[in-house]
């Protein structure tokens, strides 16, 4: 006897199932107990061994084309009713989500990060001291005597200390210089971010602001490695490779030869660009460590230089993020902290990861 | 420091254009602090004639006039009553830019009568406020000569700013010679200088009275008397002079020493001798004596400052300002002269204690060139005798304190070694002689003498300053100053916690903000007994150092309540203070968060920010620094900031790491303050131990196979039972296994009894060798209820 089925046959009939029951009618027709095939493969124990083993491999054939197929279609028909099922299922994605804050770094302190990758990666390492100084550390060990003219430069806020000195709120970060050529020995190259205080307050001077202080002491650093710095630093910060800029002569007790850099900007609609244009913006101060400075700290100047520069860490951030009203730095008006904000992913590393 | 071009060419041969000499100035540390070049701005206004002058048809004090200019004859609407015909006055066309007023002229009709341009006044071309009539000029001017060269303003007037160092250049002649020595021209003699004998003894003596010790206290003082003078207004060009740098100019007298201040930088005083009774002395003041001042003011004495008295009162505050009585007037008949010279020391300590600011004052706290005692006697004789006539007596003088001239070694390589150029030996020399040093040479070394003018010159790194900003700090080389040897730690652990625990709380949702480190005493004093108070605060309610970052962070929430902003998660990252500290101050990282935990929103919890919300974020900003979180203690915070019973401190061994809780409501309430409000306060260098952690360094990760299984447990405890301790005890059990213990659920209330609460507990078991069996699961099952019972008086709920 042979198979009276066809292959294709039995495919049409089950690709025709319309629903699941369909389908199960059609496999149990063939594969069911009672079914077709279980049927033929009782009757292959009566034939002879050489059409027995034909016939075996021809309904095993047939039994998995069947099974496949089945399984095939089944699939089909599920996801056919998933669909349909999926089409009623539909909401409005537009409400609004629930908003988690989102915070945000300060502008100084992301100045901070900025200034300290910079300096980091010309491998300098970063000091800090207290707010509240001793007038040597703040004054006297930087070759200012108490009745020296410059310190009618900045207005200094006087703290009682519990011995009845007077103490004095760092009028710049210069202190930390004293503090850290006290406690070790040169090589030093530091930089020293922090608060500061003058007694001054109107639309430009707030009480207290932000200086970044660096300082290289070492046998050969010279007039030129302090430029170079510094031309570098400001390159790197402000994110320009032309800076117009004027390094000139000017005085500080602290250095000797001292200089004052500016760099040349434009005023466009009210944005400011740094690095090009006939006008000049005083940036920084800087110099060459008075070798007093050094012998008050117990330095040999015979032996020892070295370089101090510092700055104002208010002005690099508004000339940097276009922020005018300096005493919005200081406000705690949440839509203005919000809007100069920064990201805190948002690194200031060269690769920005 | 201000003095016009023309005035600086009386000392400065030079054919450099005004644009070279400012560029200049700023290049060699003289700073430009502005430069006003009138010649543009009144460049329209010319000499014009009144040809009629007819009154107005509609207005009385109105006048209608022909003005001829050398543009034409234009109709013209004055209301100034000198308006008449035949005067010379400045006239403004159409369309010219009106200084004064900041206006447009524009043709208009006054009154139905057309106006076209303008007779001006004083003020409407900005140079004084004189407003009652319109300029006259002299009729030897003709039609179209300029209005700034009859009134010579002309003369460029150049500020700048001199730095405390450079006294020498608070002069017309010192500013003149640094030009010189950039190359600009040629430093022309000084023509006031002239040596007049006198032909009579002078009637006052100057005497000075300090103890040996004291000498240097004012080294000494000459002068001389004048007789028969005749003060009266100074000459045009002294007074444009004065003016122009905004002085007022009051008599040739007192004009005269306010010249030579500027123009040589040296203070001057003259007396009216008919005012003085016996001779005049240098000496401290007493107890209780009292000076009138110039400015009629009567200023108390200390015993530390310097006086000029006669036989009868007090003539002047030396080195600051001179007396009222003895003033010269444009009667003053016979002068006599002080030029003197004073510690900068004791002028300052004076100055600033009267509060009291002058150009003798300023110059004299910078140093003032010894040798100008007897050379300032001689300018100023020149130019009395020159404008005011009259005769000069034979100077007379105290003793003079000898100044030994400062001389040192300079070796000519430190150029290069400090400030890393090379400058040419010859090139050095010429410089330093041209900024009136000596310089004796021999092989690499100068043997320098500083001039006299120049105290401020201590040393050999003042000589390479003055060297490289002649020779110019723009000729300086560049040098590669990257580094990428012998790296370094870039900040030190404390540093680095302080720093990144920024990124940690804005990583949390909180917005960073900066507040003073100021705030008001009486709130201060609600948190701390030791509060640090500033002796001169910048206003009233910023007074003391803050104890605490809360109370400024606090403020934000009534600024912002305006905004319809009502919740907010704000941080700042800084110092506080207190007296009990070391240094007095430590860093805190405060973050506060108040108002609806996520807005309101359709979907969103309506909450707002409670203990555990803040709990939270601390937990995840200490892990984001490394903090062993499980190894945190909790202990109760004894301080009058933070609720009693709703706060914690966490301490890691013997140091508090953190704090956090609501705030206390009494806090709360003196800032105004009337919704909740939770708190961390993060101590960042008890971090620092954490952050030496390599990120190479992980240990390895243990894939453990085996089933893990949870059981459920509840509890009815007594309510003081601490939930942590409850965590604790069943970790206790075994460290290895019990992987994490959760409370999920915790129930107080009617249900049961009123000092008992029930809490759920979620037991995660992790075999670690093989699967467990039914029988061990039952095991550690009953060890957990057993423990619990015992060491917290519980009974097991099933």
């Amino acid at each position: 006897m042979s198979l009276s089925v066809d292959f294709e046959d039995i495919k049409k009939k089950i690709d025709n199932c319309k629903t699941l029951q369909e389908l199960e009618v059609i496999r149990l027709e063939y594969l069911g107990k009672k079914g077709l095939i279980p049927a033929e493969m009782k009757l292959l124990g009566k034939l002879p061994i050489d059409q027995k083993k034909i016939k075996g491999q021809e309904l095993n054939k047939l039994k998995t084309f069947i099974e496949v197929s089945v399984n095939d279609h089944k699939i089909l028909i599920e996801n056919a009713e998933l669909e349909q099922k999926l089409k009623n299922e539909s909401i409005d994605v537009t409400l609004p989500h629930n908003e988690e804050a989102t915070g945000k770094i300060h502008p100084i302190s992301q100045t901070i990060f900025s200034i300290t990758e910079i300096f980091g990666n010309l491998n300098y390492s970063v000091e800090a001291g207290p707010d509240i100084e001793s007038d040597f550390n703040n004054f006297s060990a930087l070759n200012i005597p108490p009745h020296h003219p410059a310190r009618e430069m900045q207005d200094t806020f006087y703290v009682n200390n519990s011995n009845g000195e007077d103490n004095v709120l760092r009028t710049h970060t210069s202190p930390v210089q004293v503090r850290t050529m006290l406690k070790s020995k040169p090589p030093i190259k530091i930089i020293v971010p922090g608060r500061t205080y003058r007694s001054d307050s109107d639309s430009t001077h707030t009480p207290m602001f932000h200086q970044v202080e660096g300082l290289v002491v070492n046998e050969d650093a010279t007039m030129a490695d302090l430029k170079s710095t510094l031309i570098l630093f400001l390159k790197e910060f402000f994110e320009i490779d032309n800076l117009k800029y004027r390094f000139r002569p000017s005085y500080f007790p602290f250095t000797e030869p001292s200089a004052e850099m500016d760099v040349a900007y434009t005023k466009k609609n009210n944005v400011l660009k740094i690095g090009e244009g006939d006008d000049w913006l005083e940036i920084l101060g800087c110099g060459m460590v008075n070798p007093k400075v050094l012998e008050n700290c117990n330095i040999d100047s015979s032996v020892y230089q070295g370089f101090a520069f510092g700055m104002g860490i208010e002005r690099l951030s508004m000339l940097k993020y276009g922020i005018t009203d300096m005493r919005g730095l200081f406000d705690l008006n949440l839509k203005w902290l919000d809007h100069y904000g920064f990201s805190p992913l948002d690194l200031k590393t060269r690769s920005e990861i | 420091m201000k003095f016009t071009l023309g005035w600086l060419k009386d000392h400065l041969d030079t054919n450099k254009d005004l644009d070279t000499i400012v560029d200049t100035l700023t290049n060699i540390g003289l700073e430009i602090e502005s430069v006003q070049d009138k010649s543009k701005d009144f460049n329209d206004f010319t000499v014009a004639e009144v040809l009629k002058a007819e009154k107005h048809p509609d207005a009385d004090r109105l006048k209608v006039c022909t003005v001829k200019s050398i543009d034409g004859t234009f109709q013209v609407v004055c209301g100034a009553p000198n308006a008449r015909e035949g005067m010379k006055g400045i006239f403004a066309p159409e369309n010219s830019f009106i200084p004064g007023t900041g206006v447009k002229l524009k043709k208009s009709k006054i009154r139905g009568v057309e106006s076209c341009g303008m007779l001006v006044s004083e003020r409407e071309m900005g140079i004084s406020d004189e407003h009652d009539g319109i300029i006259e000029v002299d009729s030897k001017y003709s039609l179209g000569e300029k209005f700034i060269e009859v009134f010579n303003l002309d003369d460029p007037v150049i500020e700048i700013n001199i730095t405390p160092n450079r006294g020498d250049c608070l002069s017309v002649r010192g500013v003149a010679r640094d030009l010189a020595a950039a190359g600009l021209g040629e430093l022309k003699e000084n023509t006031l200088i002239k040596n007049i004998e006198g032909t009579f003894d002078s009637p006052v003596q100057w005497e000075k009275d300090f103890i040996a010790d004291e000498e240097f206290i004012c080294p000494g003082v000459a002068g001389r008397y004048f007789k028969n003078v005749t003060n009266k207004e100074s000459p045009p060009w002294l007074q444009q002079r004065l003016k122009a740098i905004g002085l007022r100019p009051i008599s040739a007298l007192v004009d005269i020493t306010n010249y030579i201040t500027y123009d040589l930088g040296r203070p001057l005083h003259v007396y009216d001798a008919d005012k003085i009774s016996g001779n005049l002395k240098m000496r401290y003041a007493k107890e209780n004596e009292h000076c009138l001042t110039l400015d009629e003011e009567n200023r108390e004495c200390t015993t530390d400052m310097i006086v000029i008295s006669d036989d009868k009162q007090l003539h002047g505050i030396g080195g600051i300002m001179g007396g009222f009585d003895s003033g010269c007037s444009l009667e003053t008949k016979n002068v006599f002269l002080e030029t003197a010279l004073f510690d900068p020391i004791s002028v300052t300590k004076t100055g600033r204690y009267l509060k009291l600011q002058s150009d003798a004052r300023y110059r004299f706290e910078r140093g003032i060139d010894p040798t100008s005692i007897q050379w300032g006697v001689q300018a100023a004789t020149k130019m009395i005798l020159d404008l005011c006539g009259g005769e000069a007596s034979r100077p007379v003088q105290t003793p003079i304190l000898d100044v030994k001239k400062h001389t040192f070694d300079f070796n000519t390589n430190k150029i290069k070694s400090l400030g890393g150029v090379d400058v040419p030996k010859d090139n050095q020399k010429t410089i330093l002689e041209s900024l009136g040093f000596d310089v004796s040479e021999r092989d690499n070394v100068f043997n320098i003498t500083v001039p006299s003018f120049r105290p401020d010159i201590e040393g050999e790194a003042d000589i390479v300053e003055e060297i490289l900003r002649i020779y110019g700090f723009n000729e300086i080389p560049l040098t590669n100053v990257s580094d990428y040897i012998d790296k370094k730690t870039v900040l030190s652990s404390e540093l680095k916690s302080f720093y990144k625990i920024k990124r940690a709380i804005a990583n949390t949702g909180y917005v960073e903000a900066v507040t003073w480190s100021f705030m008001d005493e009486k709130v201060a004093k609600l948190i701390s007994d030791n509060v640090i108070k500033i002796k001169n605060p910048i206003s009233a309610d910023l007074n003391v150092m803050r104890p605490s970052n809360i109370p400024n962070l606090l403020n934000a929430i009534n600024t912002n309540k305006s905004k319809m902003i009502s919740s907010g998660k704000i941080f700042e990252v800084g110092p506080i203070f207190d007296e009990t500290l070391e240094d007095r101050q430590v860093n805190v990282a405060t973050g506060i968060a108040y108002g609806n935990i996520s807005g309101n929103n359709w979907n969103s919890e309506k909450k707002d920010f409670d203990v555990f919300a803040i709990k939270s974020d601390l937990i995840k900003i200490l892990k984001s620094l490394n903090t062993p979180v499980d190894s945190l203690n909790y202990e109760a915070i004894s301080n009058k900031i933070f609720h009693p019973g709703k706060s914690s401190s966490l301490r890691i061994g013997k140091n508090i790491i953190a704090n956090f809780g609501e705030l206390n409501p009494i806090l709360l309430k003196s800032l105004d303050i009337s919704n909740a409000v939770v708190v961390f306060e993060i101590f960042t260098e008890t971090l620092a131990q954490f952050q030496s952690k390599k990120t190479s360094t992980v240990s390895a990760f243990d894939n453990n196979p085996f089933q893990a299984v949870e059981r459920d447990f509840a509890f009815l405890l007594p309510k003081s039972v601490k939930a942590i301790d409850l965590i604790n005890k069943i970790k206790k059990i075994d460290k290895k296994i019990i992987n994490k213990v959760s409370i999920f659920d915790v129930y107080e209330g009617e249900k049961i009894d009123e000092n008992s609460k029930s809490i759920a507990i979620r037991v995660l078991l992790q075999p670690l060798e093989k699967t467990f069996s039914d029988e061990e699961i039952e095991g550690f099952s009953n060890q957990i209820i057993d423990v619990i019972i015992t060491s917290f008086k519980a009974s097991h709920r099933k």
